[in-house]
């Protein structure tokens, strides 16, 4: 979302193949989206689907950003040709292709491989929560196409929760 | 001075059906006009003239024989297109513009040296811009309407009469130019009439004494004298082609090729006005008396035939027709576009044309209602959302605007990020002592450096990274467990466990005062597996909305 938000901040065009539809167009405004230059695609769980729809953008030079998200659950094997054709696409694009999954799908198509994982959530109001602060996660470069990456090298990044959680009604009453 | 340009297409009818059917050009041609109780050749190419083929025949007498002629029905939806598309040819060069009927119209060409050239410039390009669109049009300019008329109906493609000229240019022409009712005709060649100098010589009291004023008409239409003033033609305020077609077709190719030849004919005219649309109707008459109607949006107001045609392809392509088709229309709103141009130091976008390729073709394969900008709405209702047309040119971000944006993303963005961030010198992290240090400034970002120290990101430079909500569409029903009133169990796809923290619940309603209201309370809650979700009950029933991503 961050990248995104970059993207759209400098002005450029970004897109979201979302296989899962899952995007919270909310939470993309928090984070600093801007939602006129983002195109969404919504796949509707049709994996197939947003990597034809992956593949046409990408073909399109003039997307910043190109994030194909494949949805927060383990998914069947992707066909290695897909992949590699997007990557064809995306060196001669110029853009950025993202592609998030559960697991590593891309293999050797992808020039750079992120996988992260939570370390520890936090809440506010001590032994009764009385709202989610943020959550923090280790990042750790799997794979780097031509660069060996050191062992054990890793990221350590914070998330907070949506400030105040502003996507809520500012009338609300909490219990 | 007056000069009046006059473009005129001969044998209009024939002309109207070559321009829809391009592969008649220069074929035997006879159209056939809908007459009862026999159908009449109303018009006839030179090739089928060359075949004896005549105006007046009846469908049987040109059937008697064999000849080797392709017979069409006369359109007048083809007319009436080809008659506007003249027309357009005219205001592209001058405001003052005037049908004159069927395959004629008139412009005033005074004053026009300056941006084209001479009156023989002029008329050469008129003659070019014309049969850009289709139309093979003869061009005559002279000092008033009918002279320029007359001129045009000679058989140079181009006749420039200069001024004050017109009667004598016009003297060795025919009397048939004139259009005469045979009583007229037989009656001036009864005066052994022949020419129009023959009637312009007549002394006019004579005339009028035999003939009264139509007499008098006559002769000043010889000498090419016309002095009424232009009835100044009002374009009209859309573009439309349309095709019948003699048998239905039931595939889709056909229709394609007809829609993308009717764009481009479009397209022709929109760039003539130099103008462009921002959306494009079509309209395929079925067999079963139906119509099957939709319009395609281009990311950027367009006259582009090609990003066109590709747009009415897929547009059709998504959504064919449930029945033969037996005409199609395609249907433009001319609209200006102001010149602009992107900033020097932007980013890079698509070009408007790709843009609308790439766009048509994810409407043919997600849906059209499937893709779009994500807009927010303005209620408290959750996931309230709609897909706007994605139109990025007329987005333009303000550059000075800060956003705040994570680091990761900061390097991750640059075109050698994997080498950068997979190059840098990090050191093995300690989770545990990091989190330690991190807790007490859980709304910033942290940043392993090189040195593998942990430190608080400068606000100013780049805000926090927010945690974003993954929906799930449609949402998951659950079993939740409660003790106390907190959920301490929740059972849901992809969402189950025991509850080891939980937030809420956050208390929501709205638009009670109509029958869409709705009112919830809402928990976040982390799962012993550590997912952190937010689950919400309506009063009645649990449900999962998403997860924290």
């Amino acid at each position: 979302m961050a990248l995104l938000a970059r993207t759209t901040a400098a002005g450029a065009l970004a897109a979201v193949i979302d296989a899962a539809d899952a995007l919270d167009p909310a939470s993309a405004r928090e984070a600093g989206v801007d939602l006129r230059l983002l195109l969404w695609v919504r796949c509707g769980g049709r994996l197939p689907l947003a990597l034809r729809a992956a593949d046409l953008i990408a073909r399109c030079p003039g997307f910043g950003v190109v994030a194909v998200d494949l949805g927060a659950e383990r998914i069947g094997r992707v066909p290695h040709t897909a992949l590699v054709r997007l990557q064809r696409a995306v060196e001669t694009g110029g853009g950025i292709l993202v592609v998030r999954a559960l697991q590593h799908v891309a293999g050797s198509a992808a020039g750079l491989v992120v996988s992260s994982a939570a370390v520890r959530v936090s809440w506010a109001g001590g032994g009764r929560p009385t709202h989610l602060d943020g959550l923090i996660c280790q990042a750790q470069v799997a794979h780097a196409r031509g660069v060996a990456p050191r062992e054990g090298a890793r990221w350590i990044l914070a998330f907070s929760a949506p400030g105040s959680q502003p996507d809520r009604p500012a009338e609300w009453t909490g219990a | 001075m007056r000069r009046i340009a006059c473009l005129l297409v001969h044998r209009f009818a024939a002309a109207a059906i070559v321009r829809i059917e391009p592969a008649l050009a220069g074929r035997p041609l006879v159209i056939l006009g809908d007459t009862a109780p026999a159908r009449l050749v109303i018009e006839a190419t030179d090739e089928a003239r060359a075949q004896g083929v005549r105006r007046g025949m009846t469908e049987g007498q040109l059937l008697a024989e064999p000849r080797a002629v392709v017979c069409r029905e006369r359109s007048n939806d083809a007319e009436i297109a080809a008659h506007r598309a003249l027309l357009e040819v005219a205001l592209a060069h001058s405001p003052r513009v005037e049908g004159g009927g069927p395959g004629i119209g008139y412009l005033d060409v005074a004053g026009l040296s300056g941006l084209f050239g001479d009156e023989r410039q002029i008329g050469a390009r008129l003659s070019g811009a014309a049969r850009e669109l289709g139309l093979h049009a003869r061009v005559g300019i002279a000092g008033s309407r009918a002279g320029a008329r007359l001129a045009a109906r000679g058989t140079s493609d181009l006749t420039v009469i200069p001024p004050g000229g017109e009667a004598m240019a016009l003297a060795p022409a025919p009397l048939a130019l004139l259009d005469l009712p045979p009583e007229i005709a037989a009656r001036l060649a009864r005066w052994g009439l022949r020419t129009l100098g023959d009637l312009a010589a007549l002394p006019s009291p004579a005339l009028f004494e035999r003939m009264g004023e139509e007499g008098l008409a006559l002769q000043r239409l010889a000498r090419g004298e016309d002095p009424r003033p232009l009835h100044l033609h009002e374009p009209a305020a859309m573009i439309e082609e349309q095709h019948e077609l003699d048998d239905p077709v039931d595939t889709l190719e056909p229709v394609w090729a007809l829609l993308v030849a009717l764009a481009a004919r479009v397209c022709e005219r929109l760039s003539r006005r130099q103008h462009a649309a921002d959306r494009l109707e079509w309209i395929c008459h079925l067999a079963d008396g139906t119509e099957h109607a939709g319009q395609v949006v281009p990311a950027f107001p367009t006259a582009d035939a090609s990003a066109m045609g590709i747009l009415l392809r897929g547009a059709v392509e998504a959504r064919p027709p449930r029945a033969p088709v037996a005409a199609v229309l395609v249907r433009a709103w001319p609209i200006h576009i102001a010149p602009g141009q992107e900033s020097f130091d932007g980013p890079l976008r698509p070009s408007p044309r790709r843009l609308a390729e790439t766009m048509a073709r994810l409407a043919a394969l997600v849906g059209g209602d499937s893709l779009g900008a994500p807009e927010v709405l303005d209620t408290h209702r959750p996931d309230a959302i709609r897909l706007s047309p994605f139109t990025p040119l007329s987005a333009v971000a303000p550059r000075s605007r800060r956003r705040r944006v994570g680091r990761l993303a900061a390097t991750a963005a640059r075109d050698d990020s994997a080498f950068q961030l997979a190059g840098r010198e990090l050191l093995p992290a300690e989770p545990e002592a990091l989190t330690r240090r991190t807790a007490s400034i859980p709304r910033e970002d942290i940043e392993m450096t090189s040195t593998g120290e942990a430190r608080e990101p400068d606000p100013t430079a780049a805000g926090a990274l927010t945690l974003a909500l993954r929906r799930f569409r449609p949402l998951r029903r659950a079993a939740v467990t409660l003790v106390g009133g907190r959920p301490v169990q929740v059972r849901a796809e992809g969402c189950m466990g025991r509850v080891v923290a939980s937030a809420g619940p956050w208390r929501s309603s709205g638009e009670w005062w109509g029958e869409s209201r709705w009112a919830r309370d809402e928990w976040d809650i982390e799962l012993q597996d550590g997912t952190i979700c937010r689950i919400f009950t309506d009063g009645r029933t649990w449900s999962v909305e998403g997860i924290y991503d």
